[in-house]
């Protein structure tokens, strides 16, 4: 049977974000398939074919990975860090999407190999805004590197 | 010098008689014509006795030279014998012719020289006691030389008593018996040899009285004399009055008793009156000086410390009860004890060491300075102590005071201070880590704010929006109005919160202090409000400033809300006009951000700096009322002021100065 290929993988906890940032990017017409997980853990799972999800295939990776850091069970950075040190899964390009504006996770985030960081805006037209520049930028404008 | 003189005169006299006798010279052997004539023996005996006398003469030096001193003695080996044999022929020749005298020998001796006749008894007995006397003083033993002196004396008695006798005319003295025929120059040279041998050693025997600057030796000076001459002389007055026949016997004897009384009486009232003087100086001097001895005990005893005090060599001299109390050993035991005995063992040798390079150079000072030093008491304990030295130059050589005080305590107060130190410290610490505890727990907290507050937020506005945007059909428009006014209050707390978290966090954030040119930092501001100046007339002049010390993220923070708020606060101006530049106040720069805007009421300024105070109302002018209240945070970081003035209506300006001020302005 052949997997549905996920291009853009959303991991967040908190559901209101979920459905904002799903709504924000059906607004901004980017139709390319997401799948949620709601925790690091699932995350990690999805990501390397475990557990939940061990009858994934491995090759099928999803084009972006929207991260938020303040996630149950592990958490954000946590996962940021396995998926670059892995070199399976370090081309995958990673978005930070968070409410955090400190300074040091920005760093961290940096240093861990972040393609980009994100500040979730209160305001729901600048988070719009945003979540549509990231999906048409990662997902329809980058290129990617051939398996 | 009498010694000398005496011994010269005896031998001029001795020869002058042997020439006198081997020429028959009348007037060289008996003076005056019918006078009796010193005979050859007495005058080879007063030879001998010169010559003796001559060469016990004491040298000038107090000790032989080392080239001459091999003897031992006082005088030259040869000198001494020659002078002895000398002495001892003299004393022989007295002591024969005495013999024959008296028991009525005749040995021959009288005719050795010349036959001149025997020598009178008395000048036989004179010769005996002068050379027993010469001998005995060149023995210098103790108490000999009082014998000698005291033959001396006898012997030139004998002579005086002769000269005496010729003076008063006395034939039965020197015509008959004892005294027959003691020839007037004879008398007179044995007297001189007499007074000579006193001299020869007149600091020891009975002599040292007479020499001796005491009160006794001038006693004696002045009344021995007089002692001597005044019976003599007026004995002669008296016989030559009582000859003349001014006066019987009986006046006269009881005319010379009399002067003799009165003048002695007068000499030693003169002499007992000066002595007395003499004496009442003297125990003034000695009271003063019980006097002040006793002050300096007094001294000694009231002083704080044990004082100890050296001699050179480091004996102790003199201590104080001080001394005793600290050390356990009484004054007497410690006297001309070392030093050293004070110390514990094992300090000793070096000490001895360090006592003789301070006595090369002593000056006053505290002794080991910086170190610990110990001393030792009768019982072997030890304590630490603190010594000062004071030098001090006496008649004696330098001796050494040294004040020595008991530390214990002040050790102990020392060591308790520096346990207190210790525990403070180790408070500081740990309070130090309570507060680096609090500090991080804080963090935690702003940090969980920053994630968790603003999701909330985000969700109100996010379905607000949608439930507007897919649902707008379907909702009167007061519902929309409604739901806009939610937005807008989730906006508005959004921006608290954001505000709020960089206002916490410039508490933390430590400064990252360089020159900063203000004037690239004000257009930096600037250029970030653009948006805000969109669609208005605004003039902003930025003058030239001095360049500040201070954190140029901080700063430009502090000049985007002062800008910020001159921009929002002229909205309503026609054309707005801000500047931003600085003046010297006080040789300390001011910056400023001035405006022509809606300004504000004086009477209130001093609630434009807390955080959340707004002077107008949110239709108005929106805000949180956090900016000027970040602006001053940053500027009190570094050290600096932060003021405001304004009027309503004309414009406000807002000030501040920045701690060091500008560099090279």
């Amino acid at each position: 049977m052949v997997e549905a290929q996920v291009e853009i993988l959303l991991v967040e906890d908190n559901p209101n974000d979920v459905e904002l940032t799903l709504h924000a990017l059906r607004e901004s017409h980017v139709t390319n398939p997401v799948h949620v997980v709601r925790d690091g853990a699932e995350a990690l799972e999805f990501i390397f074919c475990t557990g939940a999800y061990a009858s994934r295939n491995m090759n099928n990776t999803p084009k972006v990975i929207l991260l938020d850091l303040k996630l149950p069970k592990v958490d954000g950075l946590e996962v940021l860090r396995r998926v670059k040190s892995d070199p399976r899964t370090a081309k995958i390009p990673v978005v930070v999407l968070t409410s955090s504006r400190e300074e040091r996770d920005i760093v961290e985030s940096y240093q861990l190999g972040v393609n980009s960081y994100i500040v979730k805006p209160v305001d729901f037209e600048q988070f719009t805004a945003a979540v549509r520049q990231v999906g048409l930028y990662w997902v329809l404008l980058n290129q990617p590197p051939l398996a | 010098m009498v010694s000398r003189a005496a011994s010269a005169i005896v031998i001029a006299v001795g020869g002058l008689v042997l020439v006198g006798w081997a020429l028959d010279i009348a007037t060289l052997k008996s003076v005056l014509p019918g006078l009796a004539t010193m005979k050859a023996n007495t005058a080879l005996a007063f030879i001998l006795a010169g010559v003796s006398l001559w060469l016990l003469r004491e040298d000038p030096s107090p000790r032989p030279s080392p080239l001459g001193g091999e003897g031992g003695r006082r005088l030259g080996e040869g000198r001494w014998w020659i002078a002895q044999g000398c002495a001892c022929l003299v004393a022989l020749l007295g002591a024969l012719t005495l013999g024959e005298h008296l028991v009525g020998w005749d040995l021959g001796i009288d005719q050795l020289l010349f036959s001149s006749g025997r020598m009178a008894p008395a000048t036989a007995l004179g010769f005996l006691f002068l050379g027993l006397s010469l001998l005995l003083v060149a023995r210098e033993k103790r108490g000999g030389q009082s014998a000698a002196h005291l033959l001396a004396l006898g012997g030139a008695l004998i002579a005086l008593l002769a000269l005496v006798g010729y003076a008063y005319n006395v034939q039965s003295l020197y015509g008959v018996g004892f005294y027959s025929s003691v020839a007037l120059h004879t008398a007179f040279t044995s007297l001189a040899l007499g007074v000579g041998v006193l001299f020869a050693r007149p600091n020891r025997g009975l002599m040292a009285v007479v020499t001796s600057d005491t009160a006794g030796g001038v006693l004696a000076r002045r009344v021995l004399l007089p002692a001597v001459g005044v019976p003599v002389v007026l004995g002669w007055l008296r016989l030559v009055g009582q000859r003349r026949g001014f006066y019987g016997t009986e006046f006269g004897l009881s005319l010379m008793v009399v002067s003799a009384v009165a003048i002695l009486g007068i000499l030693i009232w003169w002499s007992a009156g000066s002595l007395y003087r003499t004496d009442m100086e003297r125990r003034r001097a000695l009271e003063e000086l019980v006097e002040r001895e006793a002050r300096f005990r007094g001294t000694l005893e009231a002083a704080p410390d044990a004082v100890i005090i050296v001699n050179a060599g480091g004996r102790i001299v003199l201590t104080n009860a001080q001394t005793e109390a600290l050390f356990g050993y009484k004054q007497e035991e410690l006297l001309d004890k070392p030093l050293e005995s004070l110390l514990p063992d094992r300090f000793r040798g070096r000490h001895a060491e360090h006592r003789t390079g301070y006595m090369s150079a002593p000056r006053p000072r505290a002794m080991g300075a910086g170190l610990d030093l110990y001393a030792r008491r009768k019982d072997g304990s030890e304590f630490p102590v603190d010594v000062k030295l004071s030098p001090l130059e006496t008649a004696e050589g330098t001796i050494v005071i040294s004040a020595v005080r008991d530390i214990t305590e002040r050790k102990r107060t020392e060591q308790e201070i520096r346990k207190l130190n210790e525990e403070l410290e180790q408070r500081v610490i740990e309070r130090t880590a309570e507060l680096e505890a609090a500090n991080k727990e804080l963090e935690a907290f702003s940090y969980s704010v920053s994630h968790d507050l603003r999701a909330p937020l985000r969700a109100i506005d996010g379905f607000s929006r949608i439930v507007v945007e897919k649902h707008a059909a379907e909702l009167p428009a007061d519902a929309q109005r409604y739901l806009g006014t939610v937005r807008e209050n989730a906006k508005q707390m959004g921006q608290l919160i954001d505000d709020l978290l960089s206002f916490s966090r410039l508490g933390r954030q430590p400064l990252k202090i360089q020159r900063v040119e203000m004037a690239g930092l004000a257009r930096q501001a600037l250029a970030e409000l653009r948006a805000e100046q969109e669609g208005r007339r605004v003039e902003v002049s930025i003058r030239d400033m001095p360049a500040g010390q201070g954190d140029p993220a901080l700063l430009r923070q502090v000049l985007v809300n002062l800008l910020s708020n001159a921009l929002k606060f002229t909205r309503r101006r026609e054309a707005a006009q801000i500047e931003v530049g600085c003046r010297t106040e006080g040789g300390e720069p001011v910056w400023f951000v001035r405006d022509n805007g809606v300004g504000f009421d004086m009477r209130y300024a001093d609630k434009l700096f807390s955080v959340f105070q707004r002077l107008h109302r949110p239709e108005e002018y929106e805000g949180t009322g956090v900016g000027l209240a970040i602006v001053q945070r940053i500027v009190h970081r570094h050290g600096g002021r932060v003021w405001a003035e304004a009027d309503v209506d004309k414009g406000a300006s807002f000030y501040f100065t920045l701690e060091g001020g500008s560099r090279n302005g």
